[in-house]
């Protein structure tokens, strides 16, 4: 009975259907962005990872903006003018600017978002939580007290979107949260229209933005799931997508360089891969044991696998960043007959020690590697497990493992401090190893109440030498980010601060 | 009889499945990871992660957890995905037809190919006809699905442009309006042929990197069915009342070999449910397999242990089925209960 | 996970030609690449060598190198040993429970019988995946996980078709005469019906180690096997995946070794059953 009502039905559909739907929508405006992977919630203040920024930073706006060419110097967005004054920061809103549900934009908004992120305390939250208060002078005048006077929060505030405060009222009780995971509605330049579980993410052009889209914009967005590295590369060489996240560099240089495609080169990553030593397990608690590690890595070998595009870095400040220190710094290279002498010194010949990486990323896996060879030639064994991300991190926190291989950018373009808190202050979610030390914690206390950057700088050199000199880290090489872009479209740019984004406001078809 | 014997099928059934959420709950628990560390997110305090511990349970003593787990469970709620953020069951509705769909149109190719290899090596059993296909599909069997899955994808997607490289239908265009979840089912429904066609055009990899795999067992049993039921006195009394050799192979035949196959078939569902899991990876199927494999990256315990309840539950039912279809399919069997 | 291929005696065809001895040749190559790796592979499976990263084949490196340099081929042959040593493992150790297990079953009063079967049934729709999953999660990634989980699935097939086979032969006039002139259960077990199951299984243990083997590779490749930098099969084709495109060989060969392995193994076992049946 069932089955006939069902032929009857699909005979029924096949007659009276094929009005209202039509699957070959004209696709010459659509934009086709291959993301790593689905996010886990769209909420802005809970967004955490690539793949949800390419969400939450194309529907929403921010205060300010910052120049991708030059991270020091920042932009107007949201807010058309800022000041500081000690510990107040004064911002005046643009005007006329709307949400994608017609409500305007003003100085409430600012202070419902700002409220709900710190109160929430996840995603970005970390980068403005000195802020010690927010409130609205009138409604184009908000004024943010910090706990301490800082220079970055302006800078800081070019991560932090901003949403409707009528939203965040209208799901009060648990703070929007289940709302806000799974829909959106912000300023931005892109609308989100729906969200296919498993499979994509769908967004249109807002015609209505207050900012300028360049000639032939996208007027339809997919960002699809694609999970698989290689096959994000060989959707992207066969023009499924336009763009792809995390495609992996061998592939990346291959199909950037082949033709119809051209590659877009940048300077960003700060730790990329790094490998943390537990500071808490023995043998890694030992510095001379890490010193003779980070001697013996052959660091050759990792640029080698970056085919030549990559730099070996003299600390974790990449020298592009606003008054990094780098240049000033000493050169780390291989040096066996050093190693060996550390090695002796530490007494602790014919060691064992256990190395987890996160899946997923080549680079990291081959890091591990070279360290495993590289300690080989000391005597000394490295053994590798490949893990989940969270397990991997675990395992180490935990102390059941002894080094943890971790590539990172410093999401604030010009404030080092939150990257220094992060990874190598007390309590920093990265901070696998549980270095600690106390001057440095004061040192990235103090940083952001300096007005001179020169003295900034200088503080900056003393905290860096402080984490190279303790041997936490070895930084195998920084390589530069290469992203293949097709011929047909052109506007992808290099965020510095972040590994890839993708800004589809910028992006057009030729 | 037969109430009496599908009582104690289902009582049995449901034990299997019980065992199955206890097991999958302990073993998965062992791992020393922590999901509220994943849920806050990198950078957030430890507080906020205590505060999500809390919020999801994730404190209480493991016997708490699993009362609480088992009691849901009995009210059919698998939990929550804390990678999705929603409720199993909503996640589950939303995938499972892809797997459905993905294994359905697989094991309907498995069948027919199978079966028409078989008629083909047992029209001359020995000869090289029979050899050639043994051969072709015990290799087809010790290819890796994973490895074959990449291997087509390069050849059709990468340097034939003939098949998409993955997902169900194609991106820039909009899906049917979803009724059934079934791609080819709703694309029908809303009367579009060129979506049918798109839509099995997508399933064609997934489904013959399946089906290559399991060859290699259905046409062997298939094979060795025809073979035997040829030499049956009815056939030869068949061919005596002069029917015509096609309809002797289909209506006798074919009805007679098809029992062992499905027996088989049932046994190899643990074994179909593992590279579905393969291939939805491989080929970006929105599927439980996938979902339950990026959910279990992230220590997502709830899909993992619901994707087992799932697949076990499905066994038990095919296999229920098959019992109460025998006496259909093949007439010497006489009842279930017996 | 293993499925019961059964024939019927008299539908075995016996594989013909050239097709046996190139098996057995297979056999041969691959005990050699396991006890010898050291006199066959030209180069160190582990040491890098990044001057040579990702060459494709050539006389000094016939299947090319891989991204660290090394020999794709001297990798292959020193994986032989974990890759096949682990999946023949599993095998055996299953067989061995599931014969014992089965004879049990098969031997024992209905309702205990009724009982162990039902047990089996359990595992037959447990998918072999989830629970691999959870076992390298809990006792970490690695081939011992591996070689647990997929025995702990493999197992059931051998007691069905031991105690199939027990029931088979139970039955049998001879077997039926010996009890009758009270010879004692045990020496019934021993003499008259596990030689004949012994021989059943062996057919079964051949052809399965080729099963095994593309289950084995299979997890290592989802990342649960084996670690870097152990050049077991499936994780070469892990971690070949992200230079696909630019470096075939690291994937085709490893894949190809696998399934001239498992085929290998599937014609021996033919074999050995048309033997059994003549």
């Amino acid at each position: 009975m069932k089955l006939r009502n069902g032929i009857l039905g699909l005979a029924l559909g096949l007659l009276m259907g094929g009005v209202s739907y039509s699957a070959f929508a004209d696709d010459a405006s659509t934009f086709v962005y291959a993301d790593a992977g689905e996010p886990s919630t769209i909420d802005p203040a809970k967004a955490n990872v690539n793949w949800e920024f390419t969400v939450t930073r194309n529907i929403y706006d921010r205060l300010v903006d910052f120049d991708l060419d030059d991270p020091s110097k920042l932009l107007p967005a949201l807010a058309t003018e800022w000041k500081q004054d000690g510990k107040v920061w004064t911002f005046k809103l643009r005007d006329g600017v709307t949400f994608h549900d017609g409500t305007a934009f003003d100085a409430n908004d600012v202070k419902a978002t700002l409220d709900r992120l710190l109160k929430i305390g996840q995603g970005q939250s970390y980068l403005v939580d000195d802020i010690a208060s927010v409130t609205v002078v009138d409604p184009k005048t908000v004024k943010i007290e910090t706990k301490a006077p800082t220079v970055f929060l302006a800078s800081n505030l070019s991560r932090i979107e901003m949403l409707s405060d009528e939203d965040i009222a209208k799901h009060k009780d648990d703070l929007g949260q289940a709302w806000f995971n799974e829909n959106a509605n912000g300023t931005g330049p892109y609308e989100f229209v729906s969200w296919t579980r498993g499979t994509q993410i769908e967004l249109k052009r807002n015609d209505k933005w207050w900012g300028k889209f360049p000639e032939k914009p996208f007027d339809r967005v997919l960002d699809r799931f694609v999970t698989d590295g290689a096959n994000r590369a060989r959707g992207l060489e066969g023009g499924e997508f336009d763009l792809a996240n995390f495609v992996p560099l061998d592939e990346a240089l291959r199909i950037g360089t082949s033709s119809g495609f051209h590659l877009v080169e940048g300077n960003n990553l700060w730790a990329w891969p790094a490998i943390y030593l537990n500071m808490d397990l023995a043998p890694t608690n030992n510095k001379d044991f890490r010193e003779a590690l980070v001697k013996a890595f052959d660091y050759n070998a990792m640029v080698q696998s970056f085919q030549g595009k990559a730099e070996v870095g003299r600390g974790p400040v990449p020298s592009w960043f606003p008054g990094s220190p780098e240049k000033e710094e000493v050169e780390i290279k291989t040096d066996l007959d050093g190693a060996k002498a550390a090695l002796a010194k530490s007494g602790l010949a014919n060691a064992k020690m256990k190395c987890s990486v996160p899946a997923g990323f080549p680079e990291f896996r081959f890091a591990a590697t070279v360290l495993q060879s590289s300690a080989q030639q000391l005597g000394v064994t490295v053994e590798i497990e490949e893990q989940p991300f969270v397990e991997a991190i675990t395992a180490i926190k935990s102390d059941r493992s002894n080094c943890f291989v971790l590539g990172n950018a410093n999401l604030s373009p010009s404030d080092a401090t939150k990257f220094f808190s992060a990874h190598y202050l007390k309590g920093g979610f990265y901070n696998s190893g549980k270095f600690f030390d106390q001057t440095l914690q004061d040192l990235v206390a103090k940083l952001p109440t300096i007005s001179d950057a020169a003295e900034r700088g200088k503080l900056l050199k003393q905290a860096a030498d402080i984490v190279v000199n303790s041997h936490y880290i070895i930084w195998t090489a920084r390589p530069k980010t290469v992203v293949p872009e097709p011929d047909r479209i052109g506007g992808y740019r290099i965020d510095p601060a972040e590994y890839i984004n993708a800004r589809f406001w910028e992006m057009y078809s030729k | 009889m037969v109430i009496a014997f599908l009582l104690k099928r289902l009582v049995w059934g449901l034990v299997v499945l019980i065992a199955v959420a206890v097991i999958t709950f302990f073993l998965s628990r062992v791992v020393p990871a922590d999901p509220a560390a994943f849920l806050a997110g990198q950078n957030a305090s430890e507080e906020t992660v205590q505060r999500i511990r809390v919020e999801h349970g994730l404190d209480r003593p493991l016997p708490e957890q699993f009362a609480s787990y088992m009691i849901g469970l009995a009210k059919g709620d698998l939990g929550e995905s804390i990678r999705t953020r929603r409720s199993v069951s909503t996640d589950l509705k939303q995938y499972l037809p892809a797997t459905l769909e993905l294994l359905i149109v697989s094991f309907v190719l498995y069948l027919a190919v199978s079966f028409s290899l078989a008629v083909l090596a047992a029209r001359r059993p020995g000869g090289a006809v029979d050899g050639a296909i043994r051969l072709v599909t015990m290799v087809g069997t010790g290819i890796p699905v994973f490895w074959l899955g990449m291997t087509l994808q390069f050849f059709f997607f990468y340097k034939l442009h003939w098949l998409p490289l993955g997902a169900r239908f194609p991106i820039r265009e909009t899906a049917p309006p979803v009724v059934s979840g079934f791609l080819l089912v709703d694309s029908l429904l809303a009367g579009s042929l060129s979506a049918f066609l798109a839509s099995l055009k997508h399933l064609t990899l997934p489904a013959a990197t399946i089906v290559v795999n399991l060859l290699a067992v259905g046409t062997r049993l298939s094979r060795a069915a025809l073979i035997q039921e040829q030499s049956r006195l009815y056939v030869r009394t068949a061919r005596g009342k002069g029917l015509s050799p096609n309809r002797i192979l289909f209506k006798h035949i074919l009805r007679n070999a098809l029992s062992p196959i499905l027996t088989a078939t049932t046994m190899q569902f643990g074994y179909m449910i593992s590279w579905v899991i393969l291939v939805e990876v491989i080929f970006d199927w929105p599927g439980i397999g996938l979902y339950a494999y990026q959910s279990f990256q992230v220590f997502d315990y709830s899909p993992v242990i619901a994707l087992a309840i799932v697949s076990t539950a499905g066994f038990v039912i095919i296999n229920l089925v098959m019992d109460l279809l025998y006496p259909v399919i093949d007439p010497r069997v006489q009842s279930v209960g017996s | 996970m293993s499925i019961s291929t059964q024939p019927t005696r008299r539908t075995i065809a016996r594989p013909k030609g050239v097709l046996l001895p190139l098996a057995l040749l297979v056999l041969v190559i691959l005990a050699a690449f396991t006890l010898l790796p050291g006199l066959i592979a030209p180069h160190d499976p582990i040491a890098l060598a990044m001057a040579d990263r990702l060459k494709p084949p050539s006389l000094t490196h016939i299947f090319g190198t891989d991204e660290g340099g090394r020999d794709v081929f001297s990798r292959i042959v020193y994986g032989t040993r974990y890759s096949l040593g682990v999946a023949i493992a599993i095998v055996f150790a299953s067989a061995l429970f599931g014969v014992i297990y089965g004879a049990v079953s098969g031997m024992a009063r209905q309702g205990i019988d009724n009982l162990m079967m039902r047990i089996v049934d359990l595992f037959f729709g447990f998918p072999a995946l989830v629970l691999a999953l959870a076992v390298a999660a809990s006792i970490g990634r690695g081939l011992d996980s591996v070689a647990l989980s997929l025995a702990i699935i493999w197992w059931p097939g051998y007691a069905r078709l031991v105690r199939g086979e027990v029931l088979r032969l139970r039955e049998r006039p001879h077997v039926e005469a010996a009890r009758a002139l009270g010879v004692s259960e045990m020496t019934i077990l021993r003499r008259h019906i596990i030689p004949f199951v012994v021989q059943e299984v062996n057919v079964r243990v051949t052809t399965d180690i080729g099963y095994a083997l593309v289950a084995v590779t299979a997890l290592s490749f989802l990342g649960l096997g084996a670690n870097s930098p152990t050049p077991e099969w499936g994780l070469l084709i892990r971690d070949s995946r992200p230079y696909f495109g630019s470096a075939w060989w690291y994937l085709v060969f490893p894949g190809t070794m696998i399934m001239l392995t498992a085929t290998a193994f599937s014609l021996i076992g033919d074999a050995l059953a048309s033997r059994r049946a003549a």
